[in-house]
């Protein structure tokens, strides 16, 4: 705290020789002033440093001590911008840089597309090009609201669009819509059965309606009509249906399971940027043949777009063991049928199940396994816009 | 001596510090490597092996290699190096 007080104060490193310099830190001491990094040389002298107004004051002292005090060096932040107000081109290359980092932090240097994955980005950023919205532009030339209204305006698929300034940076972040308008636009669209079902509503909004309720239909019928022949005839609705998914599922008897056993090793690192520093020497692998690993993640320096430029992680090694889990009982196993069918049937695109209904059936069972079947009925949305034409 | 004993004698009866009631140094060290010392009264000598340093009613003497003063105020003396012994001499020094 002294030394840093004495830099912002300019200080001076003195050399104190001859007399008693014991003497002469002691009066220097008593009159309320300090010094630091005091050092004994190879000749008996003594150096030090001290405030600069310290050194104005202290000859008496060591007139006093019978020393003689010499200076070795000036230093500190007065003494700094002296030296930079006595070299005009020094000044001059401050200010010059101090304008060009305020010049060059107006610009944009950098756009960023998030959340385009339907829409091809480059798309977006030709879009982007024509509204002004590149690197180089002034960040103040770019009007975000009129960017956000035509890019939702030029881009049908886009549902919203936010236009962020972010230091030199301007992130476009964009939200596509779930039905897609039809990819060749100038003929009538309909709206087709994306799967097989039974039709339990029928919401028209515009067009004819191709079938009611309780008829059955396949994947790829027609289910409302577009209203017209001309090229912006687009029907709009919504038809729901009751649609089946069957699946075959073995669940084996006995059923491996890795399970936590209490006992954990923890690794730290510091990343910094690329590169990746380890905490705590020698670096060792982890005690057990077999873990999870938890990652804790712990951003330590984040400046403006570079959110994390420096993190510590922590690696958190959790023992396991193998456990045999035995299914002797068929209901257990039907459970587990279930999930295991679930999770084949979720992935299907335009699930959106409002009302399921699930039937697990025991069909075979050997020594080792159970085999069942799983059959889920559900409600869901079947209309999805597609190219009419007539001859279909 | 009788001053200072009642001192110390109230001090422990009423749990006050010492070093408060009586003036005293307070000496810190951090390892054998500094030594912070507060309430001292300035220093006598100094060199690279041994420093002396003026208490309220005596003197410390600090040995080892390398010594050198960190910081130096009126409240404050911070000596760091390898610090070998301390010895405390009794007595009003020059």
């Amino acid at each position: 705290m002294t030394a840093l007080r004495g830099w912002l104060r300019g200080f001076v490193r003195v050399r104190v020789r001859g007399g008693s310099p014991g003497v002469f830190l002691t009066r220097l001491m008593e009159a309320g002033h300090a010094a630091w990094s005091v050092r004994t040389e190879a000749d008996g002298s003594l150096t030090c440093s001290m405030e600069a107004r310290t050194f104005l004051k202290c000859r008496g002292w060591a007139r006093r001590a019978r020393c003689t005090v010499r200076v070795l060096r000036r230093g500190g932040f007065p003494f700094l911008v002296r030296a930079v107000l006595r070299r005009p081109g020094g000044w001059a290359g401050a200010i010059v840089c101090l304008c060009a980092l305020v010049c060059l932090s107006q610009v944009v240097w950098r756009v960023e597309v998030i959340g385009a994955e339907l829409t091809p980005e480059a798309e977006i950023r030709e879009v982007l090009v024509e509204l002004g919205v590149r690197p180089g532009v002034l960040r103040h030339h770019i009007d975000v609201p009129a960017v956000e209204l035509e890019l939702l305006r030029r881009i049908p698929r886009l549902s919203w669009v936010n236009v962020g300034l972010r230091g030199t940076w301007v992130v476009v972040q964009v939200a596509e819509r779930a039905v897609l308008p039809p990819e060749s636009p100038g003929s009538p669209v309909a709206l087709v059965a994306s799967r097989s079902g039974t039709v339990t509503a029928v919401v028209v909004l515009d067009g004819r309606a191709r079938v009611q309720e309780g008829d059955t239909v396949r994947e790829g019928q027609v289910l409302i009509e577009p209203p017209g022949e001309g090229p912006c005839a687009a029907a709009r609705g919504a038809v729901w249906a009751r649609v089946w998914y069957q699946e075959y599922v073995e669940v084996p008897k006995a059923v491996p399971q890795s399970v936590l056993t209490g006992r954990h090793w923890t690794r730290r690192v510091i990343r910094i940027g690329r590169w990746t520093v380890e905490l705590g020497l020698p670096k060792r692998e982890p005690p057990f043949l077999s873990y999870r690993i938890l990652e804790r993640r712990q951003p330590i320096i984040g400046w403006r777009n570079a959110s994390c430029l420096v993190e510590a992680i922590t690696y958190i090694y959790c023992e396991t063991r193998e456990q045999i889990n035995t299914v002797d009982d068929a209901q257990e196993a039907a459970e587990l049928a279930e999930r295991l069918a679930w999770a084949r049937i979720r992935p299907l695109p335009g699930a959106t199940r409002e009302e399921t209904e699930v039937r697990v059936e025991l069909i075979h069972e050997t020594p080792d396994v159970y085999g069942f079947r799983v059959v889920v009925e559900s409600v869901e949305m079947i209309a999805r816009p597609q190219p009419y034409s007539k001859k279909r | 001596m009788g001053g200072r004993a009642s001192w110390d004698r109230m001090a422990k009866a009423l749990g006050l510090p010492l070093d408060v009631l009586l003036d005293l140094p307070r000496l810190e060290m951090q390892g054998q490597h500094v030594l912070r010392i507060e309430n001292h009264r300035g220093l006598r000598s100094i060199n690279d092996s041994r420093v002396e340093v003026r208490l309220r009613g005596g003197l410390l003497r600090i040995s080892g290699h390398e010594l050198h003063l960190v910081t130096l105020t009126s409240s404050l003396l911070v000596i760091a190096g390898r610090i070998r012994a301390l010895e405390f001499a009794e007595g009003s020094p020059p």
